[in-house]
């Protein structure tokens, strides 16, 4: 299966929001795990894929625990000093929004700011809008802010072996360091594992657990934390949450403009990817913290990163 | 109206007079139209039902002049949902038409038929909104303007003066909120569908 770049960026973005809070419970549900019960959470991430001329931009909000759905013009704006955008998209999680930022020059400073839009937010309606245009007035997250410094985009990432026949493979992943930062940026390694087996095809995430995170430039990888045996009653691998699997199966539905069937991931015969061809694709995220303008829960996370992709290749035959 | 609907009209005026007496060349006929409204946008309206009454003066054993009037149910679109709110929009129309009516008897109690003509129509939408609970809107807009129809059919006649009829048609009014907002959003409205009724000659 030939992914498009298009799937490839928001997959990785997905895995990003996704990774940054939770921890491995395995849910079952479009809810974003890991929210606190009370107070105001807030979730926000932005990336830059390598060779992308746009930002990535995804938003969470949670009060007491429950999305803060948005209404009535209320919208999430992303902007560099160029260009802005409404985050109109529903996330894959209820009650996340997501955009592409045009970002040619690649700016680095992105701003997150909460505004009141009624008529853009009914753009795609089919009736007159302008006509229909009741504005209940601007909700109270109306004004909050926050900002975030992409780091320098990833260069050079390069691997010691793109072949692989055996899970007890190894290889040393590098990429060009940076100047060490105050506060230091860190280095996430995710991956989109797609297995096919000439008549089906799984696809999964999965999140490397590095050494360090530490932006030193190289990184000793195994590949039990990509291709794993179903028969292994306690794998080493760490996946992306099952969210994540349906989040992907959506993607590639949506992109593929419905030729791929719904039934995608769901693989009547599992595939063992220890026993079958398998294409890594490693995306490698520098990241750093962001801030927000109003007191969040201490949970709340903002985030940008640019990243970069490589692929590898098992097969075991 | 357009230099082609005023055509029309005259030519329809032109071969009503003289008028010639036929037997039985007046029929009244009502319809229940069943149609899906379509406005070309991203619309997915329900089945609805537009009822129909319509005169028709044959100045021909097989041509009449047809001219009628029009008003349908509130039809709903779909329920949606966007950042906005979530959201229903219905529409209602009503209106007039003038046409012709062309027929073929192809037996002692059966023909087929064609109608074509301009119609005038005066539509009304409505635009439901909820944001949350306790917050909610609901706003109507009228309109008004021309189109045109065209139908076929065919027409069983159950005693000399009562006949059945089974027709397909499309009605199309054109250029919905012209004036009103912007080019871009200006939209026309098609109703197709089938339609039953029984007709009654005099």
């Amino acid at each position: 299966m030939p992914y498009t770049k298009s799937i490839v960026l928001k997959s990785a973005l997905l895995l990003f929001l996704v990774q940054f809070i939770t921890a491995c419970d395995l849910e079952l549900d479009t809810n974003l795990p890991g929210v606190p019960a009370e107070g105001r959470f807030t979730a926000v991430a932005a990336n830059q894929h390598t060779g992308v001329s746009s930002v990535q931009l995804g938003a969470a909000i949670f009060i007491d625990g429950e999305p803060a759905k948005l209404y009535g013009g209320d919208v999430v704006q992303g902007s560099t000093t160029n260009d802005f955008v409404l985050l109109l998209d529903d996330g894959f999680y209820t009650g996340s929004y997501s955009a592409d930022l045009p970002n040619a020059a690649n700016l680095s400073q992105i701003e997150f700011l909460m505004v009141h839009k009624p008529l853009e937010t009914r753009e795609g309606r089919w009736y007159p809008i302008d006509l229909f245009n009741f504005d209940p007035g601007p909700g109270e997250l109306v004004g909050a802010s926050a900002s975030v410094t992409l780091p320098p985009e990833p260069l050079n990432i390069a691997s010691s072996s793109t072949n692989f026949n055996s899970i007890n493979d190894s290889f040393n992943l590098t990429w060009t360091a940076e100047a060490v930062q105050t506060p230091a940026d860190i280095i996430k390694v995710r991956s989109l594992v797609s297995c096919a087996n000439g008549t089906k095809t799984n696809t999964y995430g999965t999140e490397a657990v590095l050494v360090d995170n530490s932006d030193d430039g190289t990184e000793d990888i195994n590949i039990d934390q990509f291709i794993y045996d179903i028969t292994d009653t306690e794998p080493t691998i760490k996946f992306i949450l099952d969210e994540a699997r349906a989040a992907l199966q959506e993607l590639l539905i949506k992109l593929s403009n419905g030729e791929i069937a719904d039934d995608f991931f769901a693989n009547n015969e599992i595939i063992n990817p220890v026993d079958n061809e398998c294409e890594i694709t490693l995306f490698l995220f520098r990241q750093r913290d962001g801030s927000f303008s109003a007191p969040s829960s201490p949970d709340s996370k903002i985030v940008g990163s640019r990243s970069s992709e490589i692929s590898l290749f098992y097969n075991p035959n | 109206m357009s230099f082609i609907q005023s055509s029309f009209a005259i030519i329809i005026i032109y071969l009503i007079t003289p008028a010639i007496s036929y037997a039985e060349n007046r029929l009244i006929d009502g319809n229940i139209f069943y149609t899906i409204p379509q406005t070309g946008g991203t619309d997915d309206f329900h089945t609805g039902k537009i009822a129909n009454v319509n005169y028709n003066y044959y100045f021909k054993p097989w041509l009449a002049v047809t001219g009628g009037l029009f008003f349908s149910e509130e039809i709903l679109d779909n329920v949606r949902e966007d950042i906005n709110s979530t959201y229903q929009s219905s529409l209602e129309t009503r209106g007039l038409t003038l046409g012709l009516r062309p027929e073929y008897k192809f037996s002692d109690r059966n023909k087929v038929y064609a109608r074509a003509g301009i119609l005038y129509y005066d539509t009304t939408l409505r635009v439901s909104e909820l944001f949350e609970p306790g917050i909610s809107n609901s706003s109507t807009q009228s309109t008004s303007g021309n189109g045109f129809f065209i139908g076929a059919g065919w027409a069983h006649s159950f005693t000399q003066k009562v006949t059945f009829q089974l027709e397909i048609a499309s009605h199309k009014q054109l250029k919905l909120f012209d004036g009103k907002t912007s080019s871009e959003q200006v939209f026309d409205l098609t109703t197709s569908g089938f339609s039953i009724g029984l007709g009654y000659a005099f």
